[in-house]
């Protein structure tokens, strides 16, 4: 990333981006940030201590942050970094909470409904960790597999094949339905097939 | 035996695909879900709390790192 060179090229080398506009940028980040921390400890409210963490280990180190690099890629590796650093300590609830489910849920999103969203999301925990953050990177956080690599510290081909084990795995899970339930949950691994056919339709036929 | 069930592959291959997209579709709903909350309140005012943060330790200059990790 940061070449020894850099500093040695006729170019001026990259400064630190101005207080303001690294406040702006962390603020941008935000609601990424706590949708990547989402994914990886599935818990609301752990989700924002370790995006809060993120952004005070991003403040303090604010000017190692070059002006021109990519903003969202260096506080996602801070938000990674921190998650793994702290052990996964208590970010990670073992057990879906439907109530804070329900809480987070408010209005419909452009799927069909909350039940997807939160079949999707148990599914998601199911995967390993390294498989997780690889698919939420590329498949929904917008990055390349070039910046997924750089976010991770892994080698480019490392997370193309996480991804492409990730897409196996959670389509062999949402097929025959997530393990980790609630109570009052009672779809049936068939419905679950079902309605990932009822999509796949609505899906082709347009929209 | 491959060469033989090529036929029956293609079908298979577009429905994994669909269903791929499918997958793709309710990462990004789950994704969404959570950028859509924007910047809550409590983030706001750690945003602000740093503007203080920043006034205090800029009447220190200290360029060295006094960090104590």
């Amino acid at each position: 990333m940061v070449s020894p060179d850099s500093d040695t090229a006729a170019d001026a080398p990259a400064e630190p981006l101005p207080v303001a506009e690294f406040k702006r940028e962390m603020a941008e980040a935000i609601p990424y940030m706590r949708a990547f921390a989402r994914s990886l400890t599935g818990d609301d409210s752990a989700a924002d201590d370790l995006t809060q963490d993120a952004l005070m280990k991003a403040w303090n180190a604010r000017k190692r942050f070059r002006a021109g690099s990519n903003f969202r890629a260096w506080i996602f590796t801070i938000v990674r970094n921190q998650f793994y650093s702290n052990c996964r300590r208590s970010w990670r609830q073992v057990a879906w909470d439907q109530e804070q489910a329900d809480r987070t849920l408010t209005g419909p999103s452009s799927m069909n409904g909350v039940m997807e969203l939160d079949e999707t999301r148990r599914a998601l925990l199911e995967l390993p960790d390294d498989q997780r953050e690889a698919i939420i990177l590329v498949g929904a956080g917008g990055f390349s597999y070039e910046e997924a690599a750089n976010i991770c510290g892994c080698a480019v081909g490392t997370v193309k094949s996480r991804v492409s084990r990730a897409r196996a795995a959670l389509a062999a899970i949402l097929e025959s339905g997530p393990k980790q339930r609630s109570a009052g949950d009672d779809i049936k691994p068939s419905e679950s097939a079902d309605l990932i056919m009822a999509e796949v339709k609505s899906l082709t036929s347009g929209a | 035996m491959s060469a033989m069930n090529k036929s029956d592959d293609k079908p298979d291959a577009q429905a994994v695909k669909s269903r791929q997209r499918v997958i793709g579709a309710r990462l990004q709903a789950v994704y969404d879900d959570v950028v859509r909350q924007g910047v809550p309140d409590d983030f706001e005012q750690m945003l602000a709390a740093l503007d203080e943060l920043d006034e205090q330790s800029g009447s220190v200059k200290n360029g060295s790192n006094g960090n104590e990790g």
